[in-house]
This record gives structure tokens, sequence and C-alpha cells, in this order.
């Protein structure tokens, strides 16, 4: 299986201080979902950023599909960040004209599909959903794209338990299967289910990179016990 | 995508921008009213008005109307210039930035469309103020000029045309066209490369670790600076060559009014394109994005 993603010693520092990606190299291949786990500044965030063009890489190369990060990569790549990046006075169709206008692999029919099963009314304005709303509204918007990589940097956190199901079964019932799904978060128990594989970093630095199988074939344990064992203060 | 960027940056600035354009042409109508209309009335009964003490009232109004003109017209230049900053800050590098810098266009057209639509409305806002200048210029001189006195003013327009360019070819030795050029080159040009120095100088922020924002800003005062020392050196430039060009033809009228316009179209020019290049490689090589 070719790999969808490659990181060949990348390294992320601000201003020459100490680096929050370490000459990380790793490479994803294409239909999985990973989970990118770690505690709080371990370069998560960072490594997400880089791959979505938001950070230049101080040191090393990153690949997506054989390509440097750009407009091509950026193509078929849908990204949810972990904070709200649509414009508040914006209506939901508005948004979703922009997603038909700029992503190719945008159905618009998938999105409106969604909205309805969760009663979000395209004619309201961002402003006046919740917080939860507006997540789950990113989430669709992202989830309604036929990308070759969905990168959700903390897509469940702070949202009630009911959401995290809905947001868990969005992600699994409407990613593309050939395609690769990356999860950055902290509540490993809540995602441990769907995760094919895991990443496992601290400081910056690439700690494991393993199948969930293997995690608990060898070490007889739970991704979220081995995480806490390997990450005990 | 270019087109798409540019249609949803102008579909994303066009209401304040409409407001403040509004907000232009209602004050042309305040600054004529409040003008044009006292100063009828002192014409009118001047005698009468002496007497009671209103005249000197409505010549107050006339004068606080008018300062009231100049102080809106004023700010709603540095409204539009403020508008379109934040928007541009917003838009680029806060968390909206996170779906603008994620989309697949490249920086070149991210830049393009922000600096095109910003320098069309920063453009209409000088021909607004422009417009209303003249608005309030005609409508002052209609109050108090006869019906026949506007033949004459033709008349004079007329012949201060024929002076200026026999005159100013034979003696100063540059053309009318190259005056006309001049100012259309320097009013369309300017505000696109105004605008391309601002988001420039805010792009700059951005190799701060912290200060983001405000680094932004104060970059943006220092290329004002590097503007206005680049322009005195310019000035001086076109001044000197032209002395030494007159002399070297045996002229001694020394005045060259258009080597401030043609300097600061340079400049103008020089910053916005330096600016260009500079966010590019900001936005390509050294982004990143809190």
């Amino acid at each position: 299986m070719s790999n969808l993603v490659e990181f060949t010693g990348v390294t992320k520092s601000y201003d020459g201080q100490r680096a929050a990606v370490d000459n990380v190299t790793l490479s994803l291949p294409k239909g999985r979902i990973i989970g990118l786990l770690g505690p709080n500044g371990s370069g998560k965030t960072t490594l997400i950023k880089m791959m979505n063009g938001l950070l230049t890489p101080t040191s090393g190369i990153l690949r997506i599909n054989g390509q440097p990060v750009g407009p091509a990569t950026k193509a078929r790549v849908a990204y949810l960040p972990d904070r709200t990046y649509l414009a508040g006075n914006k209506k939901v169709s508005q948004i979703l004209d922009y997603f038909v206008d700029f992503y190719a692999d945008f159905s618009r029919e998938k999105a409106e599909g969604m909205l309805k099963s969760l009663n979000i009314e395209p004619e309201a304005r961002l402003n006046s959903l919740s917080k939860g709303t507006k997540e789950k509204v990113q989430l669709i918007l992202v989830m309604s794209r036929n990308a070759d990589l969905y990168i959700l940097d903390e897509p469940i956190a702070g949202v009630d338990p009911a959401a995290r199901d809905y947001i868990l079964r969005t992600i699994i019932n409407n990613y593309n299967p050939e395609a690769t799904v990356l999860i950055s978060t902290h509540l490993i128990s809540d995602i441990e289910q769907v995760l094919d594989e895991v990443i496992f970093m601290r400081y910056g630095k690439l700690v494991l990179y393993t199948s969930v199988d293997n995690i608990r074939e060898e070490k007889g344990k739970s991704v979220d016990a081995y995480f806490r064992e390997v990450f005990a203060c | 995508m270019l087109g798409k960027l540019i249609k949803y940056e102008w579909k994303s600035t066009y209401k304040m921008c409409g407001i403040i354009i509004m907000v232009i042409a209602g004050m042309t109508l305040v600054g004529a009213l409040g003008f044009v209309l006292p100063f009828n009335l002192i014409m009118e009964d001047s005698e009468a008005l002496e007497e009671s003490m209103m005249g000197a009232f409505w010549a107050m109004m006339m004068m606080m109307s008018m300062m009231l003109y100049i102080v809106a017209l004023v700010g709603a230049s540095y409204a539009m210039m403020i508008y379109l900053g934040v928007h541009f800050y917003k838009t680029m590098y806060t968390d909206e930035g996170y779906l603008t810098q994620t989309l697949p266009v490249t920086p070149r057209q991210l830049l393009f469309s922000k600096t095109l639509v910003a320098g069309i409305w920063n453009l209409l806002v000088g021909l607004s103020i422009g417009i209303s200048i003249m608005i309030l210029i005609f409508a002052f001189i209609s109050s108090i000029a006869p019906p026949e006195a506007w033949r004459e003013l033709d008349e004079v327009w007329r012949e201060i045309q024929r002076e200026m360019a026999r005159d100013m070819d034979a003696q100063l030795s540059f053309s009318i066209a190259h005056a006309v050029l001049s100012l259309l080159l320097m009013f369309i040009v300017t505000p696109f490369c105004t605008m391309m120095t601002m988001f420039g100088a805010l792009t700059i922020g951005q190799l701060s670790r912290k200060y983001k924002a405000l680094i932004g800003i104060l970059s943006y005062f220092g290329m004002m600076i590097v503007q206005s020392i680049l322009m005195q050196v310019l000035q001086f430039v076109f001044t000197f060559g032209n002395v030494l060009f007159q002399n070297s033809i045996g002229t001694e009228n020394y005045t060259n009014v258009f080597g401030t316009y043609d300097s600061s179209i340079v400049v103008a020019l020089i910053m916005g394109v330096s600016m260009y290049f500079v966010a590019h490689h900001i936005l390509t090589k050294k982004l990143n994005m809190d």
C-alpha cells in the first residue's frame, strides 16, 4: 500500500527555542483511521498545522500524495481545526456555497442531508447557533468532502457525550473508505473503538506508531490503559 | 479560483464599505445645505441679520457645518483604511484565517484578490471625496454667482487652459498631457499600492511569535516613514535633475511642479511591489498561524 503522508526529519521550532516538533520521520498509509495521541504540548496540533500549510516546517520534508504542502494538497485534505473558523455573520447556506465553490470534492447534498438530520436550519446565521452546533456544522462541512485525508483536531473536545457519539458516527459513516482519517484527541477511550492505528507523541517527538491490534495483543491492554502507562506522570 | 476569491472578498466587504461611501454622500448633503443655506440667508437680508445677531449665528453654523464636513470626510477616509486593514488581518491571520489559508489557492491569488478589492474600495472612497468636494464648491458658487457668471467662468477656464498649455510647455518644461497622466496615474495606482503596503506590513507582523498584530501595525507606520523619506529623496532627485536640465538648455525657470506627483507614484509603486514580494515570501516560507 502506497503512503499518503510522508514526514522526513520534520522539525518545527519557534524563535530557535525548544522544538515543538522534533525530527519526526513518519509515513501514514491510505485507508486507515489513525489516532494522534499525546499530552498537552506534545506537538500534535503543530504536526497537524504543518500538514495543512498553516505552519512552515523549520527543517525536513513533508509530502502529501507525493506533493509538498500547497494548493494541490489542500484540495485533497479536509481539515477540522480545534476552533471555529467560520465567520459568525454568515448563514449556513452561504458557507455551503463557499465550500461548493472552492472544493471540487464537496457534496452539497450530503451536507444538506446531515444538516437536516440534526435539524440545523440552512438559513440560520452561525452566531445564532450554540457552540456545540457550530462544531457540528464544521464537522458536516469537513465530512461532506470526498477527500484523501481527513484531519480532525480535537473533534470531540468540549461537547457532551451524546454529541460525541454523533460526531464519531458521522466520521465513521461519511469518510471515504479509500481515505485516511487522522484524529487528534485526549479522549482516547471515546474514540478507541474506531481507530486502526495510533501515534503517540511526547515533547515533539514520535514515541510510538503502531496498530491498535498490536497494543491489544502484545501489551494486553486497551489503548487508553497503555497511553496512561506510557505517559504516567 | 482567483475569480471566486475576488467574488467572496467583494461580498464580504461591500456592506461596510458601502456604508462608509453612503456616509460621505450624506455628509455632502449636510455640508452643502449647512454651508449654502445660511449663506443665502445672510446674502438676502444682511442688514436685518446684523441687527438681530442672527448673522453671527448663521456664520457660526456655516463654520460648524464646514468643520463637521471636513472631519467626516477625513474620518471616512481613515475608517475605510482601518476597516480594510482589520478585515485583511481577521480573514488572513485570526481564526477565520484557518479557512482562508487552507483553501486550495496560492498565496499570490490570495494577496491579489484582497489587494484588488481593497484597492477598488480605496479608489472609490477617494473618488467619492473628490466628487463631494466638487459638489460643495459647485453649490457654493451657485449660491453666490448669477447664471451669467457661469458663462464667464467657462471662458476664464478655457483661457487658463490655453495659457497653461502655452506657458508650461514653453517655460516649465512639462506638458499638460504629462500633468494629466501623472495625476491620473497617482489617483489610480496609489490606492492599490497603499493597500498592498498595509497588507505587507500586517503580514510582517506574522514573523513575531507573541505580538503579531502590534508588530504589524508598527511595521505599517515604519513603512509610512520609509515611504516619506523615499519621496523626499526622489523629489530632490527630480528637482535637481530638472535644474541641471534647465541649465543645460539655458532656461532660467526651474519650477517642476509635477516632480512631486511623479515621485509619489514611483515611491508608491516601489513600496507596493516590494511589500507584495515580502508578503508572498512570508506566506510561502514563514507562515506561523497561532
